[in-house]
């Protein structure tokens, strides 16, 4: 029997899904505009503004749509699909939203590497030498870095005993998680270097894969883009702090409404954090000689080791 | 059987009924099939020639997959109708007969290497004679010759570049084969040795699995045509249904019914789903080289433009093969990573390193699967055509590409409904997974779900599908608000090359991304290949030195000792007479 609790509850979850989508889209292109900025500072080069990406975004979408002849008109729209139905289900600030039961780490790492996917066969459509051959570099790129996921999975599941992203963050948040949570701080790490295109030469091919495509559809694949990497940063940032969620109590389908703000602000602190990471990391440690070889190897490492520290947790205890 | 019997004097006998008959003769036997999926499991089993002629549960699957094959190609081989007799029985000494007849059929289809006929042959031959016996000791060495003889009938080979030179474009043929191969890898390994096969052997399968599934992506990344391309991912997909085998042989031996059940089940998705999706490739495959000739991958292209209807259905079959969401793939990349990690295993970090390895190893083949599918759609679908006669390709007659689609459509409503495909083959898996009796509530499948073998969780195909939906809804409901208009198609930007010349219509071949672009990043690919191969035969070589030294030092050290026997007998006896005082003493 439906209640009438239960139907308030279903709309509310649905309202706080509709906010945290919002809240995704509209971060996604800050969260590289900041990248960017931060990389140009760090780096001595010229001042990049952070709002730079959403301004892109919104000239683009004002103008007529052009595309190379034979290119699809249905890709960017496509991509721009899969690219929201992956952060739907990658939570920001609140679990037990509706749709939480098919987040799955394989699931929405398969989702995020589709929305990556579909670009570059609609960059490898016209037959351009310079979009083809980018695409080709990142195709094989992705195809390597698939290794990793089943990792992370096999991380997951001996950590937690659950491959679902919900209850793996619930059950990240029990006080007994000592290693468990090392563990995910080092899965956050292998995600981060397998899942998104923030390594060195990347924006240079992803301007080289789009340099036919103008007006809307180029503006729905840059949001494509940034969301895609908005929602392997939120993955990594709930993996590695998931203490920052709102949680439903006992009895309740959603988490307290008083709770939600200070979520909303941790989910910002940890983007803010991660991404200040990834500015360290690119600036600091990988140089532009680093490749995929290099992330490949890392994002395998840390995916082992994420491993390796359940056992040595549990042969100290 | 009385149906395929005669579907087979019909394909060895092209004037023995029209093709029509034949065709019909294929709908009778999936009929069949299907009403004999439909009717709950028999209690008993038949005795005499009456069991001969009986199709069990275990074979229904495979031949309701080869019916379908059947069916949707209208091919009047006696592959196929060979195959699904093969499958159809239930007896060990047939099951031999039939798979060994296969051999040569296949031989002629070039899906078979011919040095692997006799290997084949000797295999199936000597496991069925290991089978004949009650003694256990015959199932240690049983596991040999069935493997030979299932990746042999599958078509798969542990060379990565022999398909380049000696396999044959895909065809149903490589499709008859396959379904041959793993069913008998279940029956020689599952469902016939009286007790079950020793877990370790669980474990071979598992490695043995991986590498064919490496090397069959291998192939799939240098063939030079798409048919190969498609016969290269069928190899790769086969190691990994092997690798499946393996998790059930583990779960029988461990008794794990819920283990062998789940690994049953992504075998049978990985059957059902990724084997209609081949199919559908191979059928859309021969349209568009009636249309387009060649399918060599740097001379064809542009087909997206020339022939849309054939590309897109392309594209959804190839997706259907590939492991991601919500494919059928990516339906059996969850289960088998579910039922690996599921998978009984020792105490402390050493004996979860074998695992990882193997998670890693199946998170590779998925990837070169996806890279392997993206190199066959830029060189066929995508780019600009490379020759005038691709260039004048058109989509055939919307009936021709209505029976592909159905497979297409067939496949996605096993994935997305995997409960109507796992009920229909639910005999089987409880006979798989040991379950006798009553069955347990967790062994019955659910309509929508997945779920996984050690309770990590379950997963939704059909919610997935339903959320992209609604996401593609979205953003169509958005544009249409924005009042978006269709954008316009201009000439791609060539760097500011002058135009081509007119004796070059179709554009400077070296200004276009071809088919090795997306193998040489790869650097064990192609330009890896050869310093591995100079790799391993360094090690032979150093190998037989090293071996030859040892056999020339032995044979010194022996005709040493017999020249000075005496003494040594002298010496030993010296020696034992001190040690006995010593410890006398």
């Amino acid at each position: 029997m439906v209640s009438w609790a239960m139907v308030s509850a279903a709309v509310a979850g649905c309202v706080l899904l509709l906010v945290h989508l919002v809240l995704m889209v509209a971060c996604a292109p800050l969260a590289r505009g900041l990248l960017a900025a931060g990389m140009a500072r760090a780096g001595g080069a010229e001042r990049v503004p952070v709002l730079g990406r959403w301004r892109l975004i919104l000239s683009c979408a004002r103008r007529h749509g052009v595309r190379a002849a034979g290119g699809a008109e249905i890709v960017p729209g496509a991509a721009l699909a899969v690219a929201l139905a992956a952060c739907v289900l990658v939570p920001s600030f609140a679990l037990g939203l509706p749709g939480g039961g098919l987040s799955d780490l394989l699931t929405v790492s398969g989702l995020l590497v589709l929305a990556r996917l579909l670009p570059l066969l609609a960059a490898l459509e016209p037959g351009g030498a310079r979009a083809g051959l980018a695409a080709a570099g990142d195709v094989t790129a992705l195809a390597a870095m698939q290794a990793v996921f089943p990792l992370a999975v096999a991380a997951a599941v001996m950590a937690s005993g659950h491959g679902g992203i919900d209850a793996l963050l619930v059950r990240l948040r029990d006080p007994d998680m000592g290693g468990g949570r090392v563990s995910a701080m080092l899965l956050a790490l292998a995600l981060l270097l397998a899942g998104p295109d923030v390594g060195p030469g990347d924006d240079v091919r992803a301007a080289d894969m789009m340099v036919d495509l103008g007006g809307r559809g180029r503006a729905a694949m840059e949001l494509a883009r940034d969301l895609v990497l908005m929602g392997w940063i939120t993955l990594a940032g709930d993996l590695a702090w998931p203490g920052g969620l709102a949680v439903p109590q006992a009895d309740a389908l959603l988490p307290p409404a008083i709770s939600l703000p200070g979520a909303v602000a941790a989910w910002l602190a940890r983007t803010g954090v991660i991404c200040a990471g990834i500015v360290a990391a690119r600036v600091v440690v990988m140089g532009s000689a680093r490749g995929t070889r290099g992330r490949l190897v890392l994002a395998l490492l840390f995916a082992t080791l994420a491993v390796v520290v359940l056992f040595a947790d549990q042969e100290v205890a | 059987m009385l149906v395929l019997s005669v579907l087979l004097l019909d394909g060895l006998m092209p004037r023995f009924a029209a093709p029509q008959v034949a065709r019909a003769g294929w709908g009778l036997a999936l009929a069949l099939a299907l009403a004999m999926a439909c009717l709950p499991a028999a209690a008993g089993s038949l005795a005499g020639p009456a069991a001969l002629l009986r199709v069990d549960a275990l074979s229904l699957p495979f031949v309701l997959i080869l019916s379908v094959a059947g069916l949707a190609s209208g091919a009047r081989t006696p592959v196929l109708a060979g195959a699904a007799l093969t499958v159809g029985t239930g007896n060990p000494v047939l099951f031999c007969i039939g798979a060994a007849a296969l051999l040569p059929l296949l031989r002629a289809r070039a899906v078979v290497p011919r040095a692997m006929v006799g290997w084949e042959s000797v295999g199936v031959a000597v496991a069925t004679a290991l089978l004949s016996g009650p003694r256990d000791w015959r199932l240690v060495v049983l596991p040999v010759p069935a493997l030979v003889a299932a990746a042999a009938l599958m078509g798969l080979s542990v060379r990565p570049l022999a398909g380049a030179r000696h396999g044959a474009p895909v065809g149903v043929a490589h499709l008859a084969g396959w379904v041959a191969g793993l069913c008998l890898a279940l029956r020689m390994l599952v469902d016939w040795p009286r007790v079950p096969v020793a877990a370790l052997w669980g474990g071979g399968l598992v490695v043995v699995g991986l590498v064919l599934a490496l090397a069959g992506c291998g192939r799939a990344l240098n063939a030079r045509d798409a048919g190969r391309v498609a016969a290269g991912m069928l190899g790769g997909w086969g190691g990994l249904a092997l690798l499946l085998v393996g998790l059930v042989v583990t779960g029988r031996a461990d008794d794990l019914p819920l283990l062998a059940l789940g690994a049953f089940r992504a075998l049978m998705l990985l059957a059902g789903g990724v084997g209609m999706a081949f199919l559908a490739a191979i059928l859309i495959l021969a349209e568009i080289a009636e249309a387009a000739g060649s399918l060599r991958l740097t001379r064809a292209g542009g087909l997206a433009a020339l022939m849309p209807k054939a590309s897109c259905l392309l594209v959804m079959a190839l997706a259907g093969a590939c492991a991601l969401p919500p494919s059928g793939g990516f339906a059996v990349t969850w289960l088998l990573v579910q039922s690996l990690l599921a998978l009984p295993r020792a105490e402390g970090l050493v004996g979860a390193m074998p695992l990882l390895a193997a998670l890693a190893g199946v998170g590779l083949v998925c990837g070169l699967l996806i890279l392997a599918a993206v190199r066959l759609l830029s060189g066929l679908v995508l780019g600009r055509p490379r020759t005038p006669r691709a260039a004048g390709a058109t989509d055939p007659v919307a009936g021709r590409l209505a029976v592909p689609a159905a497979c297409l459509g067939g496949s996605m409503v096993m994935v997305l409904v995997p409960g109507l495909w796992l009920w229909l083959t639910r005999g089987a898996g409880w006979d798989a997974a040991g379950l006798r009796g009553a069955i347990p509530l967790g062994a019955r499948p659910d309509w929508l779900a997945l779920a996984a073998p050690g309770g990590g969780g379950a997963v939704y195909p059909v919610g997935i599908a339903v959320l992209l939906a609604l996401a593609g809804g979205l953003v169509l409901a958005l544009s249409r608000l924005a009042g978006t208009v269709p954008s316009r198609p201009v000439a791609a930007w060539t760097e500011g090359a002058p135009p081509s010349p007119p004796w070059m219509p179709f554009g400077e071949p070296a200004a276009q991304v071809g088919p090795a672009q997306l193998t040489g990043a790869l650097g064990w690919s192609v330009a890896g290949a050869r310093p591995a191969r100079h790799g391993v035969r360094r090690v032979a070589r150093r190998t037989r030195v090293v071996a030859r030294r040892v056999l020339t030092g032995a044979e010194a050290g022996v005709g040493w000792v017999s020249r000075h026997a005496m003494g040594l007998v002298l010496l030993w006896l010296a020696v034992a007479a001190l040690v006995r005082m010593w410890g006398r003493s």
